[in-house]
């Protein structure tokens, strides 16, 4: 539990880049807890476009009622004018439809313009709430979530919602308008087909139900496969050496074919289950229209329909099906854009656990006197990771914390740094409650420099600059300069501007904590919070970083989870943790003197060393 | 494109069912083109003649094309799903078999999340293609060229619009295909470029938190997300505009067809019946091609999904075997000879983050990643030479970035050397057959990962159908035992993915259980003893010493108290081999080693 975020975040971050983003838009089978809660609160959202959606309504009955008096001026035509022999009619009509289609061409149009804007723009929104958001919420709500999973909030499922609004959600309406006002123009033009027609959409939407709800379960199936399958793929790749290693190609390709296997089984399935449908409809529309033929001519033949009629009947048959094909389409998709929204919410309604209070007062200038009293902290009750921590440090006062593993050193500098709240008992600066400190005031104050130190891709000089974007180019140099940083910053090809890659990776782990110290160096900290790398870096980094370590400690009140034996020794006061209890505490030579749990740790290697060379 | 055309080559082995889809595609084709043909015939012999004998037929008729387009269109699906996910299947297995087949080198380049995208959606974008696009494909062009032929025999001057209309169809189509296909790279680079903030602002989150960044990382998300979605809309304005318009040019040839064809009819030159079956045609035959139209978005889809299916296909392993390898079996002598080493950076072979090459920044200050230690400059290891008898114990000490690892990894042959050679019993590694020498070697890496299954399954790793007393003596060995037992089924524990379940020291444990298990005659440890604590340092310094006893042994440590017991202790900085003796001697001699020793242990 007492890990470092930093490192806890970069576990999970292989499954960010699993997740990656733009593959949304798939159906899942997943099924929405609240769909009409869901539903409602996206439409809320969607309530800043409502000009503009009223447009795109407005457009859409537009192209919809032209799309269906088409096949009518049509049929009269073919009744009226062509049958009878009347060119000028015809001529008429055929103006008539020339301005129906323009007409319908330049609505959908208009509709298809605002709409891609609207989803666009309305799926822009969203994903930015969505980033402000988790930059709100505090690092203890991150570690319950991993990264991959934020990360595919962001993409996927906006994506997924996107896709759904700015193509099915239109279509949806508009088709769903077309089936209507076919039926009932239908039944206008000629009763008795009209009815005949309407016998058929029962069995339609019977049909189309049946097979939604089966390519629900397997997209599902498919799912849970897919899940199987990505995990072999990550494992072999996470752990390629030890496969290298022990030479078990042969048995991971076994075990890779038969997960893939396992896969196309299933997905085989659900393609199959999908490729019923279109097909389906169409040869519905074909014995549509052979009942058409049937009943249509008998009626024809005894004088009740005319052959134009029977014309706009078979257009209107041919429109008929898309609707309901899009409408089966349409539910699965939608149902995993719900779904989504609501994971997406889910987030969104987190509240953070570290907020600042509404009273919280501006903190300009600390001395850097610290103080926790009597800090209590546990993540889940009954659990505690910290107990009764009392402590005072004075202004420019190092702090060396030691300990084993998982004792709490982290967890007490992530108070210090308010990315988590204690649970009782208080922190204080300068005898202010931390908690009533505005966050970001107090952390410009705070210089950190973690473990292991992340990069952002940009140039190095961006990233000495991070914490301070206003600093001048002087200013940065000189702080590189101060962190020993400088000399190896201008060997580069392009020095200071030379580009760091996507971590960091470019750079060695002792260039990366000089930036980061230079980084550090750069906000003029009053407190420094000091992860110190456990390895040793190259022999003359390792010089240049000590100094620099020094030149940053001095003057300034300092935390640091120590574990050089220099930096030790020259702390003024060395807090042994163990079990989240300060056990220990007081100078290197004064614990040293007590024989206890630091003189322990300290002589333990010597003694094994005596031993063995005994 | 030609990456699409060079995927067709896993279509061969299924040319039955690549038959049964044509064919199956071909019927309901047909199937649909005689009804408007019958459809003409009941309204010309049967209605206007009042002869229902006729119509009945005409009817009969049009059922039995659709019980027949049924049943081939269901067959069809079934044929198209096998088609395509045998497609599939085949594409991933060679994949991961390429995958399993490449050395370190070429593997360090593509990151896992990468991996499994190409693995998963990309071949999935491609097989959707294959078997949605084609078949589209396929039918529309059926239904394109039925109809033309069905109208044009009926009346060829009236299927001069339907002509008209095609020509015009597919310009608009071609015209939007050539547009939107580089706007769809585009959006494609953003979206990358978007992923990238994303990743990093949660990656980074302690230092975005504790440099008060969040503002500053909003803005930056702003602007990829706006860049991106202004592109979005681009491309998706340009398919607003095409659909409508293909959708008016099939409108406009019904208009033409009512009017000419209606003067044709009022002439007696053209049957009623006729003009109605031409309006089918020509809905029939264009619909397709806005249907069409949305394959666009897929189109560009599997090309830049088979690109990357394809980078990794021919990428060639960097470590490859020699015909006539050496066997064995292993003495377990080593000799380094002038080895020179440095991570070649293969990152032409397969781009990083699904950027093109040149534009990975990793080339750019001549620096690549290696596997843990990366270095500015130039070779990780300088020059080495030194010779480890059978059954000798080395350590090797220097600091993080002095080649340690590097140099292990070279043994067996995750890496080549660049120049010099590394001899085992006198053979050269590149001789070795492959399997044979990493038999021989016992490996436990510094941070050791262990797979999804049980304790036990892990043990017997290289073994599976280890007997379970040696799987429990191996772990006793490697004091594993007592905390297995501790644990809920003891050796049928199950470990979670990534070891996430077990300590640090845990895991340690059981990878040298593992690296046991297989008998090894070398046996390389990388001592990761820096992120235990003291406790589980001094267990695991202790197996380390029980399992080196009677092998060749080369110990990777962080900590002069690991080595300390070792037959010959060499000492790197920098990739240069700068001093070596035991523990003693090095202590008189080496300036570095005694820094080291006091920094420690002082």
């Amino acid at each position: 539990m007492t890990a470092s975020p930093a490192r806890r975040t970069q576990q999970s971050s292989t499954s960010a880049m699993r997740a990656g983003m733009g593959g949304g838009g798939r159906p899942t089978g997943e099924t929405a807890r609240n769909p009409r809660e869901t539903l409602r609160r996206l439409f809320g959202y969607l309530r800043a476009f409502r000009m503009r959606i009223a447009f795109v309504a407005v457009f859409v009955l537009i192209s919809t009622a032209l799309g269906l008096i088409g096949p009518i001026v049509l049929g009269r035509a073919i009744d009226r004018f062509i049958a009878q022999g009347d060119a000028v009619g015809l001529a008429r009509s055929t103006v008539i439809l020339l301005f129906v289609y323009g007409g319908a061409f330049l609505s959908t149009t208009g509709q298809s313009l605002l709409m891609v804007e609207i989803a666009q723009r309305f799926i822009s929104n969203l994903r930015s709430m969505l980033f402000e958001h988790i930059q709100r919420l505090s690092l203890a709500d991150h570690n319950q979530r991993r990264v991959g999973d934020l990360m595919s909030r962001v993409g996927n499922d906006t994506e997924t919602i996107n896709q759904t609004l700015s193509n099915g959600l239109i279509e949806f309406i508009s088709n769903a308008l077309m089936l209507v006002g076919s039926l009932v123009f239908m039944v206008i033009l000629n009763w008795q087909l009209g009815l005949g027609a309407m016998i058929l959409l029962p069995t339609m939407l019977y049909l189309t139900g049946q097979i939604t709800i089966r390519s629900r379960r397997s997209f599902r199936r498919v799912q849970r496969e897919l899940g199987a399958m990505n995990s072999t793929i990550e494992e072999s790749v996470t752990n390629f050496r030890e496969i290298k290693a022990f030479s078990k190609e042969r048995d991971m390709r076994a075990e890779f074919a038969r997960v893939s296997h396992q896969y196309r089984r299933v997905a085989t399935q659900a393609e199959i289950i999908m490729a019923i449908l279109g097909p389906m409809f169409s040869t519905m529309s074909v014995i549509t229209l052979g009942g058409l033929a049937l009943f249509g001519g008998w009626l024809a033949i005894q004088g009740y329909v005319q052959v134009g009629v029977i014309a706009t009947f078979i257009i209107y048959i041919r429109n008929f099906f898309r609707p309901l094909r899009a409408l089966a389409m349409l539910y699965n998709q939608l149902q995993s854009s719900i779904a989504g929204a609501e994971r997406i919410f889910e987030v969104l309604d987190t509240v953070p656990s570290v907020t600042d209070r509404p009273d919280a007062v501006a903190f300009p200038q600390a001395q850097g006197q610290v103080e926790f009293d009597q800090v209590h902290f546990e993540y889940e009750p009954g659990a505690p990771i910290l107990r009764d921590i009392n402590l005072r440090v004075e202004p420019g006062q190092t702090v060396a914390l030691v300990g084993p593993t998982g004792a709490g050193k982290t967890t007490i500098v992530s108070l210090l740094s308010r990315f988590l709240d204690v649970t009782s008992g208080a922190i204080r600066v300068d005898g202010m409650d931390l908690r009533d400190i505005r966050q970001a005031d107090w952390r410009r104050q705070l210089g950190v420099v973690l473990q292991d130190t992340y990069l952002f891709s940009g140039t190095v000089r961006e990233n000495i600059r991070f914490g301070s974007p206003d600093a001048s180019d002087a200013e940065v140099v000189e702080a590189a300069r101060i962190a020993n940083a400088d000399w190896f910053i201008r060997r580069l090809p392009a020095g200071y501007d030379s580009p760091v890659s996507e971590r960091g990776h470019n750079f060695s782990e002792g260039q990366r904590q000089l930036i980061a110290i230079a980084r550090a160096v750069l906000t003029h900290p009053r407190v420094l919070i000091l992860d110190e790398a456990t390895s040793s870096v190259d022999s003359r980094t390792e010089v240049l970083l000590q100094q620099a370590l020094l030149t940053l400690l001095r003057n300034r009140t300092a935390f640091v989870i120590a574990h050089r034996l220099n930096t030790i020794r020259n702390a003024d006061l060395v807090l042994f943790v163990q079990d989240g209890r300060i056990v220990e505490r007081g100078t290197h030579e004064e614990l040293l003197a007590r024989q206890g749990h630091y003189h322990h740790l300290f002589t333990s290697q010597r003694r094994r060393l005596m031993r063995e060379e005994a | 494109m030609k990456s699409l055309r060079k995927t067709a080559r896993f279509l061969a082995p299924y040319k039955l069912l690549i038959l049964g889809t044509i064919l199956t595609t071909i019927l309901p084709v047909v199937m649909e083109l005689v009804v408007p043909r019958l459809m003409q015939m009941v309204i010309d012999a049967g209605i206007r003649e009042s002869d229902f004998q006729v119509v009945w037929q005409g009817a009969l008729y049009m059922f039995l094309a659709a019980v027949v387009g049924a049943i081939a269109t269901f067959g069809q699906g079934v044929f198209r799903a096998r088609l395509s996910q045998a497609l599939a299947f085949d594409i991933r297995n060679e994949l991961y078999q390429k995958v399993m087949a490449l050395s370190h080198a070429d593997v360090d380049q593509i990151q896992t999340g990468q991996l499994i995208t190409r693995l998963t959606s990309d071949v999935d974008t491609v097989r959707m293609f294959c078997s949605v696009g084609i078949s589209l494909l396929l039918r529309a062009l059926l239904m394109v060229v039925g109809s033309l032929i069905m109208v044009t025999v009926t009346h060829p001057p009236l299927s001069l619009i339907a002509w008209i209309i095609l020509v015009l169809t597919c310009i608009v189509m071609r015209w939007s295909f050539v547009r939107a296909t580089p706007m769809f790279a585009v959006v494609q680079r953003r979206l990358a470029a978007l992923n990238v903030v994303v990743q990093e602002n949660l990656a980074g989150m302690s230092e975005v938190r504790a440099f008060v960044q969040e503002h500053s990382q909003i803005l930056r998300f702003g602007r990829a997300n706006d860049s991106l979605v202004d592109q979005n809309i681009r491309v998706a304005r340009l398919l607003a505009i095409a659909m409508p318009l293909i959708a008016l040019l099939t409108n406009l040839g019904l208009v033409g067809m009512t009017w000419f064809g209606g003067t044709e009819v009022i002439l007696e030159r053209v049957s009623l019946g006729q003009l109605v079956a031409f309006n089918s045609y020509l809905i029939i035959g264009l619909t397709p091609l806005l249907l069409l139209s949305g394959m666009l978005a897929m189109f560009s889809r599997a090309t830049a999904s088979s690109v990357r299916i394809w980078e990794v296909l021919e990428t060639e392993p960097a470590v490859r075997q020699r015909p006539a390898a050496e066997t064995g079996p292993v003495q377990g002598r080593i000799e380094f000879r002038n080895v020179h080493f440095a991570y070649s950076g293969r990152s032409g072979a397969l781009s990083l983050n699904g950027r093109s090459p040149q534009a990975a920044p990793e080339a750019l200050n001549g620096v690549h990643r290696g596997p843990a230690d990366t270095q500015l400059g130039e070779g990780v290891l300088q020059g080495l030479s030194f010779v480890i008898e059978p059954g000798q114990t080395v350590g090797l000490i220097g600091a993080t970035g002095s080649g340690k690892s590097s140099l292990m990894y070279l043994i067996p042959r995750f890496y080549d050397v660049s120049e010099g050679s590394i001899l085992i019993d006198g053979v050269d590694v590149r001789d070795w057959d492959l399997a044979a020498l990493r038999q021989a070697i016992g490996l436990v890496a510094q941070h050791p990962a262990l797979f999804a299954r049980t304790i036990a399954a892990n043990i017997a790793f290289g073994q599976p159908d280890m007997p379970e007393a040696r799987v429990e003596e191996m772990a006793r060995k490697a004091q594993a035992h007592d905390f297995v037992l501790d644990k809920e089924g003891g050796y049928f524990h199950l470990v979670e993915e990534g070891g996430a379940n077990l300590s640090g020291g845990q895991k340690q444990r059981l990878s040298i259980a593992r690296a046991m298990a297989i008998k090894p005659r070398i046996l390389l440890l990388d001592d990761a003893t820096s992120s235990v604590d003291l406790e589980t340092e001094a267990k695991i310094q202790e197996t380390f010493q029980e399992a080196a006893q009677g092998l060749t042994t080369i110990i990777v440590a962080h900590r002069v108290s690991s080595i300390i017991h070792a037959d010959r202790i060499l000492i790197l900085d920098e990739g240069r081999l700068e001093s070596a003796g035991t523990h003693e001697e090095l202590l008189a001699s080496s300036p570095i080693y005694r820094e080291l020793y006091e920094s420690q242990l002082g």
